[in-house]
């Protein structure tokens, strides 16, 4: 079991309802952690392995939903499924609002909970690449220079060579140097790419 | 000549005929002079003038032409013209007038002038004729003379001759122009001293006095020896004046000759400023004095019209005054007459004639006696004593039967006035009556009303606005001990003690506003007691004044009876009155019945709008309670019910219905035992049962509300238990068919028994999906219920859940004490469901409590908490075992033998569904406190609020 497998967390205070979607999990060839609660889940979870998590609503200790809000709260980006024996618009709207993958009411028609656990992972994979790629660039920006790191600071404010250069009172030639390193530490081809992923980076951080 | 002359006589006729007409016409004496005038021209015309010459013709025409245009122009002035106040100005007339008097007078003055001047020439040339024959004689004298001496001879012609003409040379010539001829007995011309050239002619056939009856030729004067003055015309054809005389001693004519034409010019030359004189007399004087004496005449004549006009004018006012006072005799309001000295009527107005009850006519020419035969004899000496003082006797009265009616009396003032001649001697008696009837009647009336007034038992004052007395009657001496004289002096504060001085004016201005005021007071006697007195008081104007018109009775007697029946009354009005019941007085014999005024007032009724029959309280009873109302009221008067009791509905005058509570008992019954008389109350108990209603529809409602969301928790419940086993049964069946699919893909064959694995399977998920939608459409149906969000105040949800269990917490003797915050906002929430989930808290408390120690109490306190409402039920019961805590909320979970275990479930679902929060916590000391919050509503157009 290598941990880039993923992992399929089943919270569910009602074992019949726990065991039934873990070996539907199982029946498509994926792992699958069963919890009882909320809280035995925040044990179990390991936050670097891809999956998801399909959750019940109404448990005792901790909901669906706070179990939901508590992911959003940390930061961990675990796609989640929401499964609820009766889907109230005002819980399904807080859920979604809080970027659940889906709402589901129990019981699920054929390949529902099927369907969105594929999604859910297919999700899940895509934002740990876009995940990836920010760290490798925010590390490349980490390994500018002082002086890179000036001259791309005035770039991003969209200021030319000529008035960087006169701002940072150098010469254009020095500041055309530089650019060339920023575009080869961050490996962008372009300026709109090197703004877009900034920009992107600033984003995420903030 | 004679066409002119007949012309001329024509115009004078019709001139003549003018005036004539005009004669008849008008009758004026100047038309009948002019006629005579024009009569006296006529005749001159025809016998005088009829061998004038044409010149005197043609001026007689002109004389005629004028007369004529005199008469035309002239016409009469009409007195009529003239009465109409405005003189005729004729102009036109007037100049004619003038115009024609001066053509006429021109004229005569043309004609008398020409004819003395022609007369006068003619004298004058007989004259100057016979000077010359005078002349002539003398020389022929002288000639004769001086040849007495001469022998007759042959010579004796020729000195003659010679000798003549030496006389006439020397004789100084006594005319300038003449001369002297001498003619032989031949008839020839033997001397001519003018023109000797001619002499030798023969002039005896000379004809020379041409005017003569028998013209004379100068043969014929030979023969004659005559001598001879004549006019005639010589050889040289001029007129001549010519004095033939005889000289025997030649036996020939001697002729002295003056030339006409001399003499006339002379004539003409002394005559010439006497005819311009004439002319100018004529012309100017004559017309001017005929304009003036014209304008005289206008003058007087017009202001003998004017004179005449004013006199018309004069009389008509005369008239038209005479008229005025005829008419004012006649209709004057008083009583007018006229007697002679003989007492006798001469005139009698209508009003007067009326009084006397007669008609005018059978006044005039009779006497005072005959006339009015039953006061003659008071009036007569007035009448007599007036002729003989000749003064006037004004003011009388005279008392008469009323000729209509005897036993009514009639009053007048009558004056009587002497009427004097102009001696001063009276001749008759003017009487002016007037009827004083009606107003010594008002006098009489007056007196009457003052006497009974006066003396009046009642007491009446006259007050003035400064609260003294105006009048006071007899009687107030007597109520009050002054007397009336005393009375006057004082003021009102001075009897009433209870008006004094300061409040005065108030009273006045209440009674100027009430005008007439009635009510008790006490006023002080003389010697100090109080009398209790009513008074009636009416503002009266009187001539401008404001009075109060007060009577005062004394009223000590009916006081003290009053107060004895009052008090009687009272204690027994006092009791009905304060249980504001109303009474019942049933005679079971006549079936009439007492309703008492506050029976009446409940329906609405007023005191005489209800009769005292049965059927005013029958018929007003709602027919839904009559039937039972009256088996127990039957049931009571036969005697099986201790008494009569009954609550029902009566409909009220409005239509409006109220309930009442009706209580009676029979309190007398015959010797057969059947009631007589049965007394009763009625009571107003609408607002109880209306109170009672709406705490039952509210119960009602709750517990409908209730059931409902029961139902809906309980599905709710089942659903989410049920959904559990399906859920797990739908992901099983689908795990299993990914399995078969994986199976069939990995090892193929066998496919036969997959296939039907995988038929059973689908089997089980159909299954599975159905009950799960049986399920979903369970709970749909019980969810119907809407809820509706309000702002509501959360006080008095908690008030009116404490009303609901209040029985119940009365029963089990638990004290529900409050302690509400008020600065509570309104919360946005469905007010029943509310009221649900508190009734629900309260009614746990009680379950609690029922059989904990006392005291028992539950305490229900509101605040504010973090923008929301929190409402807590803390109870003082034995509180709930910490590990129960948990499941409190949970569907089915109970503590008590009854109950499903829904209460708690429900109010957390109501509670959350509002985004509120249901909790529970132990005290600190005994028992549990239940929580729940619920948003605030927020004002206005907030999301929340809209959401």
């Amino acid at each position: 079991m290598t941990s880039d497998q993923a992992m399929i967390y089943v919270v569910d205070d009602d074992a019949g309802s726990r065991q039934s979607v873990k070996a539907l999990v199982r029946s498509m060839g994926l792992q699958a952690v069963a919890c009882s609660s909320a809280e035995e889940f925040l044990t179990e979870l390991d936050p670097d392995r891809p999956g998801c998590l399909v959750t019940d609503v109404r448990m005792p200790g901790m909901s669906g939903i706070e179990l939901q809000e508590r992911l959003v709260a940390e930061r961990i980006s675990l796609p989640v499924i929401i499964i609820t024996a009766y889907a109230e618009t005002p819980l399904t709207v807080k859920a979604l609002k809080q970027g659940a993958v889906t709402v589901l009411e129990k019981p699920c028609r054929d390949y529902e909970l099927y369907d969105s656990i594929r999604d859910a992972l297919a999700r899940d994979a895509d934002k740990r690449s876009q995940l990836a790629k920010q760290q490798k660039f925010q590390k490349a920006l980490n390994a500018l220079t002082d002086a890179e790191r000036a001259v791309l600071d005035l770039m991003l404010e969209g200021a030319a060579n000529k008035l960087i250069a006169r701002q940072l009172d150098v010469s254009v030639r020095t500041v055309e140097n530089r650019r060339q390193k920023i575009f080869e530490k961050t490996d962008s081809r372009n300026l709109a790419e090197l703004l877009r992923r900034c920009f992107r980076s600033s984003l995420d951080n903030s | 000549m004679s066409l002119i002359l007949l012309l001329s006589v024509a115009l004078r006729v019709t001139a003549l005929t003018g005036v004539l007409f005009q004669w008849f016409t008008s009758r004026r004496v100047s038309a009948a002079l002019l006629t005579m005038l024009l009569v006296a021209l006529l005749g001159q015309q025809i016998f005088l003038f009829p061998e004038t010459s044409f010149l005197a013709l043609i001026m007689d025409l002109c004389v005629s032409a004028s007369l004529l245009a005199f008469v035309v122009s002239r016409k009469p002035v009409s007195r009529t013209e003239g009465s109409e106040g405005q003189l005729p100005v004729r102009k036109s007339r007037l100049v004619m007038t003038a115009l024609g008097m001066t053509a006429l007078a021109m004229t005569g003055m043309l004609v008398t002038g020409w004819q003395a001047y022609s007369n006068s020439r003619a004298a004058v040339m007989d004259s100057v004729a016979q000077d010359s024959l005078a002349v002539c004689h003398s020389l022929v004298m002288q000639a004769e003379r001086a040849l007495e001496d001469q022998p007759p001879d042959d010579q004796l012609q020729d000195r003659a001759i010679e000798l003549l003409a030496r006389i006439w040379k020397d004789t100084q010539p006594w005319h300038p122009g003449s001369y002297l001829c001498v003619i032989d007995g031949q008839g020839t011309l033997a001397l001519h001293t003018m023109k000797p050239e001619i002499q030798g002619m023969d002039v005896s056939s000379i004809v020379v006095d041409p005017h003569a009856e028998q013209p004379r030729t100068i043969s014929v004067l030979l023969a004659h020896r005559a001598n001879l003055a004549t006019r005639n015309t010589n050889l040289g054809g001029e007129q001549q004046l010519c004095g033939y005389g005889y000289m025997a001693s030649i036996n020939g004519l001697a002729v002295v000759h003056v030339p006409a034409r001399l003499v006339e010019d002379r004539i003409l030359q002394t005559a010439a400023p006497w005819i311009v004189a004439l002319f100018v007399i004529g012309g100017v004087m004559f017309p001017l004095s005929v304009g003036l004496i014209h304008v005289v005449c206008r003058k007087s004549e017009r202001e003998a019209l004017l004179n005449s006009q004013a006199l018309h004018r004069n009389e008509q006012l005369l008239r038209d005054q005479f008229a005025e006072l005829d008419l004012l005799y006649h209709t004057a309001p008083v009583g007018l007459c006229l007697v002679n000295t003989d007492l006798r009527f001469l005139r009698i107005n209508e009003e007067l004639a009326s009084i006397n009850g007669l008609p005018v006519e059978a006044h005039i020419g009779r006497t005072v006696q005959e006339v009015l035969p039953d006061i003659a004899d008071d009036i007569e000496p007035i009448f007599r004593e007036v002729i003989s003082s000749g003064r006037p006797r004004l003011d009388l009265d005279v008392v008469r039967v009323d000729p209509a009616d005897p036993e009514r009396r009639c009053y007048y003032l009558a004056s009587y006035f002497p009427l004097t001649d102009d001696d001063g001697k009276v001749r008759g008696i003017g009487t002016l009556v007037q009827d004083i009837t009606r107003r010594v009647r008002a006098e009489e009336k007056l007196r009457l009303t003052n006497f009974s007034v006066d003396s009046c038992s009642t007491s009446i004052f006259w007050i003035r606005q400064d609260a003294s007395f105006f009048y006071v009657n007899k009687a107030t001496s007597s109520l009050l001990g002054y007397t009336p004289e005393e009375l006057l002096d004082m003021r009102v504060w001075d009897i009433d003690p209870d008006y004094p001085r300061e409040v005065w004016p108030d009273f006045w201005q209440s009674i100027e506003q009430e005008k007439s005021l009635n009510f008790e007071s006490l006023i002080r006697h003389k010697d100090g007691t109080l009398v209790p007195v009513e008074i009636t008081t009416n503002l009266l104007e009187f001539n401008g004044d404001e009075f109060v018109f007060a009577f005062v009775t004394d009223i000590t007697d009916r006081k003290r009876d009053q107060r004895a029946l009052r008090e009687s009354e009272q204690r027994w009005s006092f009791a009905l009155d304060g249980s504001r019941d109303g009474v019942w007085d049933w005679n079971a014999d006549t079936g009439e019945v007492f309703f008492s005024r506050r029976w009446k007032d409940m329906l609405g009724f007023t005191d005489h709008e209800i009769g005292s029959d049965q059927d005013e309280w029958e018929s007003r009873v709602h027919p839904h309670d009559r039937q039972r109302c009256l088996n127990d009221l039957q049931r009571h008067l036969a005697g099986i019910t201790p008494h009569y009791e009954n609550e029902y509905r009566m409909q009220c005058r409005d239509g409006s219905w109220k309930w009442f509570l009706d209580r009676g008992k029979v309190i007398s019954r015959s010797p057969s035992n059947q009631p007589l008389r049965v007394i009763g109350t009625h009571t107003d108990i609408t607002e109880r049962k209306l109170a009672e209603q709406e705490i039952r529809q509210h119960r009602d409602m709750l517990a409908h509300v209730t059931r409902i969301s029961t139902m809906g928790e309980l599905v709710a419940g089942i659903a989410h238990e049920v959904n559990q086993p399906l859920h797990a049964i739908a992901n099983f069946a689908t795990a299993a068919a990914i399995a078969l699919r994986d199976a069939e893909s990995a090892a193929p064959g066998n496919s036969d028994l997959v296939d039907e694995l995988k038929e059973w399977n689908q089997g089980i998920r159909d299954a599975s999906l159905r009950a799960s939608q049986i399920i979903k459409r369970l709970r749909e149906f019980s969810r119907k219920g809407t809820r509706e969000r309000v702002a509501v105040d959360i006080n008095e949800i908690v008030t009116a859940s404490i009303e609901l269990v209040a029985f119940e917490a009365r029963d089990c003797e638990i004290s529900v004490e409050t302690d509400l915050a008020s600065d509570l906002p309104l919360a946005l929430a469905d007010r029943i469901q509310c009221e649900q989930v508190m009734v629900n808290l309260l009614h746990n408390a009680c379950e609690a409590l029922a059989n904990s120690e006392l005291p028992r109490n539950i305490l229900v306190h509101t605040r504010r908490c973090d923008g929301m409402i929190e409402l807590q039920v803390a109870d003082n019961g034995p509180g709930i075992p910490p590990e129960e805590h948990p499941r409190l909320f949970e569907p089915f979970y109970t503590t008590k033998s009854t109950g499903m275990g829904l209460g708690l479930a429900i109010s957390r679902t109501i509670i959350e569904d509002h985004d509120g929060r249901l909790w529970a916590s132990d005290n600190h000391h005994l028992g549990t406190t239940f929580h729940f919050t619920l948003p605030t509503a927020v004002y206005p157009g907030c999301k929340e609020a809209l959401a």
